[in-house]
């Protein structure tokens, strides 16, 4: 932590709140004590566990312990800890191994040039405190989050999952293996590979290389990723890339082999909601081809070609505390082999995801997507039977090798990938839609801080009182750039001249105060003094104090402030004048009634609500991620997946077989409450005879939990 | 774990657990990358007697290109209170920015004031609690 003293606002404060209220302590009250569970802790006189014997070495855990280097880490230090097996409990010793776990995992230092939050915590509890003996837990808690706003960024929570435990550095170098299935693709395995340059040069961030095949089913990529970061805008993304892939059908291949550059910007989030606008264009060409005769495809559609295409798209995302919602649109026009424009692909495609709570930790997640899309044709231009729309339990995406998640086709989990393609023009759909909902209510978790300290109402009490104080101390901030404040500083000579006008009054009215007056005199005299201090320390001119403190004694002064000094000056001496009958002190305490009136007016005129309001709001979002940690996160939680998918494709088959209905269920489990791994097996309810019965589906998720 | 039977006592299988310190640190960089966020808990029990210490920090840069500064708000407070199962019923009200000036202006000067004697503690108390209470 630091603590290290700025020019700005230094503050240092002990308060000490001793509760005296009988009332309060029921040891001294006639209410019956409330009965406590056996080994309860918390029972213990005066909660004091000194020379408690401890009867077995600490428990020291961390929800990702199961990495072979945390563990490591957490092996060493279990030496070290103070606190050990059959020696007395001393809270010295605690606090001894609070701090070197403390040091041990610490945030790292950020690095301005990322933009992650991070949070940790450190927990030490007492159980089981019976026969004077109890038990010592340990529990650290680490996590770190990703820079980048985009919702699909941060699905790299399951490749990488130490970092979100933040006990890992990000490397340069990264291959990551890959694997799966899918009824289409067999069994298939590949890898990722990315080399993220050391010093960025002309923009250029990393060289990627991807590959995966089975005995169906190729893909290759290869590509230069380059960004810069113009001020105030967000990021601009550009890649050079070549792809190859060969995709099975239920009857026959698609393959494409392209080189394509792309631009993508996305902004800065922006608005309460954290709105991210996105936006590009690409430029390819290449070869598609297929295995499908003419007799499988309609009199429009070609099998093989030569291509070159432009594709321009566009997108939003934002959302709320418990909702998140994303919309993409992309047109993309082309020409069989050569350049112009035979036919024109549109595509749409939103999700809208939402959770809420149905008990502690406690989430049910309900996830919507809805995708559609349409080929226009130039009159007598073919369409490549490649750029069709072939459905199924696989995306496909309308920016490969992105991190935009973008949907080009129609996706329904209980059909094999692109084996929903069936329509009246032979192989592969001319227009889609699709539609698909998921329910996974958490019913297995582990929330990321112990009940014990989310359930405590002195803890809850004190983080919604800091967040509170913080907000007033920014807002106090914010009045003293208020260009009208300099107004009231000007003000304070003239209520000076007159508090001491009034005190000269006092002191030479000293000889006729009665018994009957002193106590106006005192409270009169002893207002005075007050003010007077608080307006010496306010006028000041001491370089050294910031402008916050000396608001404090300008606070102090005023209606608004807690201390209501000169209210108190004036209350306290116009009550003493009728007493005293000193036409001078009358006169004074008149004076300095004026001048604390002209202090007031000047005060009023500060825009102080919108202080206080433009602080609530700087400080909402992060005591909002601060809450949400607090209160929901789990480190992993395992739900129930229960599923509903609709899509059609056009043009329809005879009987209008084009519309499919796939109902399923599964398993979740989530990393983080926002990584989603799902798997389960979905049914095809309405099947055509040379279809499955149904087919299994996976998929990796993110939930935009945090915001 | 070894468990020594206790004929007096039924022992839940997951006993209580009774948190005795803690420390949460939480950072953020807000998205636009111009303000940092650092936000501190520490609580600490000596026998009957809780600790709080919180630690509030605020940075600004006008480029993200730019280092953060010295924290244009910085705010550490120690508050102590009593062990006591209503101590969370202390009285809690949205302070104001008055009230904030106060506890680091005049709150604050007179806890210097009381560490060095120059005033008294309850000529203390009955400044904080002016402002606290």
């Amino acid at each position: 932590m630091n603590r290290t003293e700025t020019p700005a606002l230094g503050l240092v404060l002990f308060v000490s709140l001793s509760l005296s209220a009988a009332a309060q302590n029921p040891a001294e009250t006639s209410e019956p004590s409330a009965p406590v569970a056996a080994g309860d802790c918390a029972a213990v006189p005066d909660g004091s566990f000194e020379g408690f014997n401890v009867r077995s070495e600490p428990i020291l855990r961390h929800p990702f312990a199961f990495l072979p280097w945390v563990r490591r880490q957490l092996d060493d230090l279990k030496p070290e800890l103070k606190i050990a097996k059959n020696r007395p409990y001393n809270t010295a010793d605690e606090r001894a191994d609070f701090a070197l776990l403390q040091s041990e995992f610490k945030l790292p230092a950020t690095d301005s040039g990322i933009l992650p939050f991070k949070f940790n915590a450190l927990v030490a509890t007492v159980s089981d405190c019976r026969d004077h003996a109890l038990d010592v837990e340990y529990d650290v808690l680490t996590t770190q989050f990703f820079k980048t706003p985009t919702a699909e960024a941060q699905e790299q929570m399951f490749d990488r999952p130490e970092q979100a435990a933040n006990v890992t550095r990000p490397k340069n170098f990264k291959l990551t293996p890959t694997a799966g299935y899918n009824a289409s693709d067999s069994f298939f395995a590949g890898g990722r590979l990315r080399a993220r340059l050391k010093k960025k040069t002309a923009s250029l961030d990393s060289i990627g290389l991807d590959g995966a095949g089975s005995d169906t089913y190729q893909s290759a990529t290869g590509a230069l990723n380059g960004s810069f970061d113009p001020p105030s805008f967000g990021t601009i993304a550009w890649n050079l890339g070549y792809a190859y892939q060969s995709l099975p059908t239920d009857k026959a291949s698609l393959t494409e082999s392209r080189f394509n550059g792309r631009l993508i910007a996305t902004t800065q989030p922006f608005g309460k909601s954290g709105v991210v606008a996105r936006f590009g264009g690409q430029f390819e060409g290449g070869h598609l081809q297929s295995g499908y005769q003419a007799a499988d495809l309609g009199p429009e559609t070609i099998s093989a070609t030569a291509y070159s295409s432009a594709r321009i798209y566009s997108g939003l995302t934002f959302g709320t505390k418990h909702t998140a919602l994303r919309t993409s649109y992309g047109f993309e026009v082309g020409a069989n082999g050569g350049l112009g424009a035979d036919w024109r692909r549109h595509l749409g495609d939103a999700s809208f995801d939402f959770w809420f709570p149905i008990g502690d930790h406690r989430p049910v997640q309900v996830e919507t997507r809805f995708t559609a899309g349409a080929i226009q044709q130039a009159t007598g231009a073919p369409v490549p039977v490649a750029k069709r729309f072939f459905g199924g339990n696989t995306q496909q995406s309308f920016l490969e090798d992105d991190d935009w998640d973008f949907r080009a086709n129609p996706v329904i989990r209980s059909i094999p990938a692109r084996q929903f393609n069936l329509t009246s023009a032979g192989a592969g759909g001319d227009r889609f839609y699709s539609f698909n909902l998921t329910v996974a209510p958490v019913v297995v978790r582990m929330p990321l801080l112990p009940g014990e300290v989310t359930n405590s109402d002195d803890f809850q009490s004190q983080v919604d009182q800091q967040w509170d104080f913080n907000a007033a101390f920014l807002a106090a901030n914010y009045i003293t750039k208020d260009p009208k404040y300099r107004d009231v500083l000007t003000k304070l000579p003239a209520v000076r001249d007159a508090l001491t006008g009034l005190k000269a009054a006092l002191d030479a009215a000293s000889g006729s105060v009665t018994a009957a007056n002193k106590s106006l005199f005192d409270a009169c005299v002893s207002a005075v003094r007050l003010a007077g201090r608080r307006l010496d320390t306010a006028i000041k001119d001491d370089p050294t104090a910031s402008a916050d403190v000396q608001y404090g004694f300008v606070a102090a002064l005023l209606e608004e402030g807690r201390e209501k000094a000169l209210p108190k000056v004036v209350d306290a001496c116009q009550k003493l004048s009728p007493a005293l009958k000193n036409q001078s002190v009358a006169e004074a305490a008149k004076k300095v009634s004026d001048a604390f009136d002209d202090l007031e007016t000047a005060y009023g005129n500060i825009d102080r609500n919108g202080a206080i309001k433009k602080a609530n709001d700087e400080l909402a979002f992060s005591k909002g991620v601060f809450n949400t940690i607090i209160h929901d996160l789990n480190v992993y939680s395992i739900s129930p997946v229960f599923i509903f998918d609709t899509a059609r494709i056009w043009p329809q088959t005879v009987g209008g077989q084009g519309l499919r209905y796939g109902v399923g269920s599964g398993i979740r489990l989530t990393l983080v409450s926002h990584a989603n791994l799902t798997i389960g097996y979905a049914r095809n309810l309405n099947r055509l005879p040379q279809e499955g019965s149904g087919a299994l589906f996976f998929s990796v998720s993110i939930t935009e939990l945090l915001r | 774990m070894s468990r020594s039977p206790s004929p007096h006592a039924v022992v839940p299988r997951h006993p209580k657990r009774t948190v005795v310190s803690l420390a949460i640190n939480f950072e953020l960089n807000t998205t636009n990358g111009l303000r940092r966020v650092i936000f501190g808990l520490e609580k600490d029990t000596k026998g009957n007697q809780v600790e709080w210490q919180i630690h509030f920090s605020l940075f600004e840069r006008a480029k993200r290109t730019d280092d953060f500064g010295p924290a244009i708000v910085k705010v550490d407070v120690d508050v102590k209170t009593e062990l006591h199962p209503n101590a969370e019923a202390l009285a809690h009200s949205k302070p104001t920015p008055e009230q904030a000036g106060e506890v680091v202006g005049p709150v604050a000067e007179d806890a210097k004031a009381l560490k060095a004697k120059q005033i008294t503690k309850p000529e203390f108390d009955e400044s904080a609690q002016n402002v606290l209470g």
